[in-house]
């Protein structure tokens, strides 16, 4: 082989430029630098790299060099030709010099059958291994396979496309390339994360065979359109968002993460939230931007070079807000699960609800809900609502919504139609027969009397029906007109969350005893009641009149209190 | 007399089912313990009202039965007091704190019913003869227990002892108003029969059958006559 180096000014100015040759063979491999060279407007210099060989210490058992040219020239002002051909001229490759390397190449076409030898000579330029992956083309691009290897810095990486036809060498997948395969297209990338030191060449073998050696020059493939993946950050307190630098794929409009080449993250305010390599982390509410600079392959007109370049995302933290929280109120002593809905809700939150709510088994479902146990401890009836408010890292408390501490003071009427609409049943005269009360239980067998239930339900201050707790009802009779009067009920316990109250007013006797003319009770009853060990009195005073009153056996309730 | 030896052979009963009591502490609710209750412990109390009530909701914290009978001198029901049990404290001995400085006379658990009398003894209509008397172990104890006060053999010891039913004047209790209350099973019925034996002994086999119910006989002295109830305090 005759190697020659061709370079051509083509400008109308003097200029320079050296050459390095990184040579290979069995015998090692070294570095030789030829002379600075001064060019003519418009000259050409042709250099026989093959008769200084042994002047610039290059062993003849080299095969192949790598050749790189410095010139303070601009871009296409010098066009320089490295080519190697046998004796013949039927054998050889020419390889234009290209102005960068990149992590991912792109060529044109490449002819291959299994008789004639095609050569694709990839080559790691870089500093560091290249993990390289040619995928070859075919039937139209409908088709590929591919090879994978790991290149040496300054190595090569020969592939033999006649070699790979005729040996049907599968590819990493498995595949092989068809027999009847005439040409590929290829395409090499770096798999080495922040790899760009790929060039690709390829050379012609036998050629009088029919192939023109048409060494493709591979085209590098450039970055372009940098930014942050995602391009906003909304993130709540005390979560990290992970974060990517990503660019469009000049060649093929893939999205490449550039991630690596990235290595100066930071926040614009880092109060608000804080950025490293790979995630944004939000403090505080409030809007700053992330920033993030580092190198990227552009083109420059004839290659790909890296240029610096910093890509920002805006970065909006927060805060979080309560839209309700259900149940709204509970029984004083008594603890209660308390769901509450809202947004930007996070991990660690805490859930406020005043001195006079003890807060317990707080935990964030999710961004929109947190669970926790609310225990009001204010047995004044003037301790009512309470202030809930949530607070997620060092950033200000959210808005505030209500829970009611629901204190006992009173009675009400229960609606339950059609037994006891209005909370009252029908008054029933019996000549020896039975009571029942609501829920059906005979209260007095053979009774000769009248009799009449009533339903209540425990409210609150604010008259709210109370639906949580077990608490224990005891009776209070006062102003009894015929002793001794009813025995008062103690300590009857109601589960607040599925029963209320009732009471079943009777005057009689068992039969044949039954009320003498005018014989009557009349009698004021309220109740107090018993939560845990605080007894809550109740200010409803129900007045009870029954018997045979004004000759008629009748029992009527008057509520006077509140 | 018969009276005066029915009652001593209820201190005999007393006596011997003392004997038979051991230091092993249970809690509330143990079926065995209700069954032969060594020693029964209550949670944290506080009770109010007049000793029967007191009583009442003593034997429902403890898991027991009972039954309690008392004299009023007055036509009340006699005074209402207040007593804190703390946690830990034995059946026996809360007992003891509601019927302190009280002329009353407790019985030890048996076969998980606790009485509470007066300390003279039973009010004699409790001591009533009853012939036969057959019931149903799973109805309401209300409902059995108005068909004790109705049979022959209470209605003529009324009429022999003088006394005067109180008027019946109803009473309070739980109601399911929302869907989700549950059904309680109905049990199927257990038909028992009691010969010869004493309205007490009739009394505390019916409540022997649920767990917390507490019959309750008071006399009250009202006017000239004595007036009575027999009733149900918890069931």
């Amino acid at each position: 082989m005759h190697p020659t180096i061709l370079v051509r000014n083509t400008t109308n100015k003097r200029t320079a430029f050296s050459i390095v040759l990184d040579w290979h063979g069995p015998s090692g491999r070294g570095q030789a630098t030829l002379p600075v060279v001064q060019l003519a407007p418009f000259a050409t210099e042709q250099l026989p790299i093959g008769a200084m060989q042994k002047q610039l210490g290059i062993p003849d058992d080299a095969h192949w060099a790598l050749v790189s040219l410095t010139t303070n020239a601009a871009p296409d002002d010098l066009i320089a030709v490295a080519s190697s051909r046998d004796a013949t001229g039927g054998h050889g490759v020419e390889a234009q010099f290209i102005g960068g390397t990149s992590g991912h190449l792109a060529g044109g076409e490449w002819p291959a059958d299994a008789n004639h030898n095609t050569i694709a000579a990839l080559t790691n330029i870089g500093s560091k291994p290249a993990e390289a992956l040619l995928t070859l083309h075919y039937d139209g691009g409908k088709q590929k396979f591919e090879l994978q290897r790991t290149i040496a810095p300054g190595d090569q990486m020969w592939v033999n496309l006649a070699q790979l036809i005729r040996q049907r060498i599968p590819d990493r997948t498995g595949s092989a390339l068809p027999v009847d395969v005439s040409t590929v297209t290829y395409d090499l990338r770096d798999l080495t994360q922040g790899g760009h030191g790929l060039i690709a060449s390829a050379l012609g073998v036998n050629s009088t065979y029919g192939f023109q050696a048409s060494p493709e020059v591979a085209k590098c493939c450039f970055n372009e359109s940098p930014g942050w993946s995602p391009d906003v950050f909304d993130l709540l307190i005390g979560v990290t968002d992970p974060a990517a630098i990503y660019a469009t794929d000049a060649c093929n409009g893939d999205s490449v993460d550039i991630t690596g080449d990235f290595l100066d993250w930071w926040s614009g305010n880092s109060a608000v939230a804080t950025v490293a390599s790979r995630q944004v982390h939000g403090v505080a509410a409030g809007s700053t931007y992330a920033y993030a600079s580092g190198y990227m392959y552009v083109w420059n007109g004839t290659g790909c070079t890296e240029e610096p370049v910093q890509v920002q995302a805006p970065v909006s933290v927060q805060a979080p807000t309560i839209l309700s929280v259900s149940p709204a109120q509970g029984l004083v002593g008594t603890p209660i699960g308390v769901t509450i809905t809202g947004t930007n809700f996070a991990s660690g939150a805490t859930v406020s609800a005043g001195s006079n709510i003890t807060v317990s088994s707080v935990s964030v479902s999710s961004t929109t809900q947190i669970t926790a146990t609310f225990t009001p401890t204010n047995s004044s009836s003037a301790g009512g609502n309470q202030a809930v408010t949530v607070k997620v890292g060092t950033s200000p408390a959210s808005n505030s919504k209500n829970f009611y501490n629901q204190v006992p003071t009173h009675f009400q009427r229960f609606n339950q139609p059609p037994e006891a609409p209005g909370g009252l049943g029908p008054v029933i005269t019996l000549v020896n027969g039975t009571a029942y009360n609501l829920s059906g239980t005979a209260v007095a067998l053979n009774v000769c009397g009248v009799y009449e239930n009533f339903i209540f339900d425990i409210a609150d201050q604010q008259s709210t029906q109370i639906t949580n707790g077990t608490v224990k009802v005891t009776e209070i009779f006062s102003k009894i007109s015929s002793l001794p009067g009813p025995t008062p009920a103690t300590n009857i316990p109601i589960n607040l969350e599925s029963q209320g109250m009732q009471d079943i007013q009777i005057y009689g006797f068992t039969y044949p005893t039954c009320p003498a003319t005018n014989q009557n009770q009349n009698l004021d009853m309220t109740w107090t009641v018993l939560v845990g060990s605080t007894v809550y009195p109740a200010t409803t005073v129900v007045h009870i009149t029954k018997g045979n009153f004004n000759g008629t056996l009748n029992v009527t309730s008057n509520i006077t209190t509140p | 007399m018969g009276n005066y030896l029915l009652a001593s052979a209820l201190c005999l009963l007393v006596v011997v089912s003392e004997a038979q009591t051991n230091d092993t502490p249970v809690t509330a609710g143990d079926p065995a313990g209700q069954r032969n209750p060594p020693r029964v412990i209550v949670s944290e109390l506080q009770l109010r009202g007049t000793v029967p009530a007191m009583f009442a909701s003593l034997v429902q914290e403890a898991g027991l039965a009972g039954g309690v009978a008392v004299a009023n001198q007055d036509c009340s029901h006699g005074q209402e007091g207040a007593i804190s049990v703390p946690a830990g404290t034995s059946f026996d001995t809360a007992l003891g704190q509601v019927v302190k400085n009280k002329a009353m006379s407790e019985a030890q658990p048996r076969d998980g019913v606790s009485n509470l009398l007066p300390a003279g003894g039973p009010p004699p209509l409790l001591l009533v003869h009853i012939r036969r008397f057959e019931w149903d172990r799973a109805a309401p104890v209300r409902e059995v227990i108005n068909r004790l006060r109705q049979l022959p053999e209470v209605s003529e010891e009324i009429l022999r002892l003088g006394l005067s039913e109180a008027p019946i004047e109803g009473g309070m209790s739980a109601i399911c108003i929302q869907d989700n209350c549950g059904q309680k099973p109905k049990r199927l019925p257990m038909l028992e029969a009691g010969e010869g034996e004493t309205l007490l002994t009739l009394l505390n086999r019916v409540v022997q059958a649920h767990r917390g119910s507490v019959w309750s006989y008071s006399e009250y002295r009202c006017g000239k006559g004595t007036l009575f109830s027999l009733d149900v305090l918890a069931e």
